[in-house]
């Protein structure tokens, strides 16, 4: 505690911008903790109740049991995408679908919307993540260069080297590179576990598409 | 359905954790780290040093040694100033030796010549404030035979006189010295004195009541100063050797072996020689034990 009090204004002025940064850095991985962990369990779950079920109306009935799975996104543009080619032949009914004005296409492109807003959901906030992680050692760097400069000054002023005038000024300065990796370390971690998270609900948002559109055209050839 | 289609409508059903209330959750624990850490909350944990010994291997080990230092001796000058190899040394060099010798020759010389009666005033009052135990005596004897010669020799030529005059010069000046090197030698049979007097030898953690230092300690200053080993005669300064040795009923050496041996040849037969030394030397308070000893380079160049 010492060590932080004693150290010069710039010095100080880094520490202040590294604490700021280990904050936001923390909470933003207690953020995606949560919202990657019930995307995953939510989606499980969804899965689990999309094969069981035979009836896309049935199916749209139960996405509210899971809020936060981008599986259910990508079904509601989906299926609401069905819905509004449906609708430009009012005289149709449900299951009576073709391929002739390109539905299937539409729909898969609204799959693929709902995949992009759902990834760039889930990859909220990552980015401060490795900006945290990329960059405080070097600040942290550049608090101790700064400290140590300041200490070989008062070295200089003193007339003295000896170890006992050295140290105390040098670990002083070393203090910001400490505190500049606390502060990266965890956030690179973090950053590369959700990025990890991420990549595979987006597999599985692809494969759920994939799915998706398969039925979609089996229902539309079937007629 | 919003008119826009990027906006997405699922999420508003979401129960999403605010970021703002993660900040807050991480504002505070940074805060308790922090005080926990600045000893606000709980005192900070300090490891006490492990304590370093000197111990004068005068004092001998004893089984269990009594509280005090192991660094003392105990204060013989007072009756045999000899009995040590080195270290009491300047007392008997200094406290008895310079006034008798000193005095007895120079003075011997100028008896014959006349000018006596000058030089009796001078020495009287010099051997009083300077040398105050010892050279009382001789200075009144000697001037006491002298008398009677200066009465019968009432004659003196300059040139005796001159002769007399640095011969007492000389001698006033080794007197001079010999007061000097006598308040030395007083100084640190002082001293001497109030350290052994005041602190009993003993270890600063010990129980006893055994007057003396820890068999342990000892027998560490007593293999590092036996151990000779040059750092230039091995090129490596991690090197470690453990040794195991063994004491007989008498507290001598009976065996020794290597635990672990350094890789160099050259280091374990430096810790062979320097624990051989202590096969001619029975330590009692040894006897019927088993040590365990590390010898390291750190340990060498730290002598």
């Amino acid at each position: 505690m010492d060590l932080v009090l004693n150290a010069g204004p710039v010095v100080k002025l880094v520490l202040l911008l590294l604490v700021y940064f280990s904050v936001v850095s923390w909470a933003i991985i207690f953020y995606k903790f949560l919202v990657i962990h019930r995307a995953t369990r939510d989606s499980d779950q969804f899965l689990d109740f999309f094969w069981a079920k035979k009836r896309f109306d049935v199916i749209n009935q139960g996405l509210r049991d899971y809020p936060n799975s981008p599986l259910t996104v990508l079904f509601r543009e989906g299926y609401q995408e069905l819905l509004k080619i449906q609708g430009r032949r009012p005289g149709e009914d449900e299951g009576h679908l073709s391929t002739d004005l390109g539905g299937a296409e539409n729909v898969a492109r609204a799959l693929r919307r709902a995949t992009t807003l759902e990834t760039h959901r889930l990859e909220k906030f990552t980015t401060t993540l490795a900006t945290t992680g990329s960059t405080a050692p070097f600040v942290g760097l550049f608090g101790t260069v700064w400290g140590i400069m300041d200490a070989f000054r008062g070295i200089g002023e003193s007339g003295s080297a000896s170890l006992a005038v050295v140290a105390p000024g040098i670990s002083e300065a070393l203090v910001a590179t400490a505190i500049g990796l606390i502060a990266a370390i965890p956030a690179v971690m973090g950053y590369n576990h959700f990025m990890h998270k991420v990549n595979v609900l987006t597999g599985e948002m692809d494969n759920f598409s994939q799915e998706f559109l398969n039925i979609v055209e089996r229902m539309m050839r079937r007629g | 359905m919003h008119p826009n289609p990027h906006i997405r409508q699922g999420i508003k059903a979401r129960s999403e954790p605010g970021l703002t209330r993660m900040l807050v959750v991480s504002l505070i624990i940074h805060a308790v780290l922090l005080l926990l850490f600045s000893g606000i909350i709980l005192p900070t944990i300090k490891t006490p040093p492990k304590p370093v010994y000197v111990v004068d291997l005068v004092n001998l080990p004893v089984k269990d040694p009594r509280a005090g230092r192991p660094d003392v001796r105990k204060g013989p000058e007072k009756t045999e100033p000899t009995p040590g190899a080195s270290a009491p040394e300047p007392k008997p060099e200094a406290v008895p030796l310079p006034p008798k010798p000193e005095a007895k020759p120079e003075v011997v010389k100028p008896e014959p010549p006349k000018p006596e009666p000058k030089p009796e005033p001078k020495p009287k009052p010099e051997p009083k404030p300077e040398p105050k135990p010892t050279p009382k005596p001789k200075a009144e004897a000697k001037p006491q035979p002298e008398k009677p010669k200066t009465a019968d020799k009432p004659k003196v030529t300059d040139k005796e006189e001159a002769s007399v005059t640095t011969a007492l010069e000389k001698l006033q000046k080794k007197q001079e010295y010999a007061g000097v090197q006598d308040k030395i030698a007083a100084m640190a049979a002082a001293r001497n004195k109030g350290t052994a007097g005041d602190v009993p030898i003993g270890m600063p953690d010990g129980k006893g009541t055994e007057e003396g230092v820890a068999s342990d300690a000892w027998l560490q200053e007593y293999l590092k100063q036996a151990w000779r080993l040059s750092k230039y005669q091995v090129g490596r300064s991690d090197l470690e050797a453990k040794m195991q040795l063994t004491f007989d009923a008498q507290g001598k050496l009976a065996n020794y072996k290597f635990t672990d041996k350094s890789a160099d040849a050259r280091f374990d037969d430096s810790v062979v020689r320097a624990v051989l030394q202590l096969k001619d030397y029975p330590v009692p308070a040894l006897a019927g034990t088993r040590k365990d000893v590390v010898f390291n380079l750190k340990e060498l160049q730290r002598q």
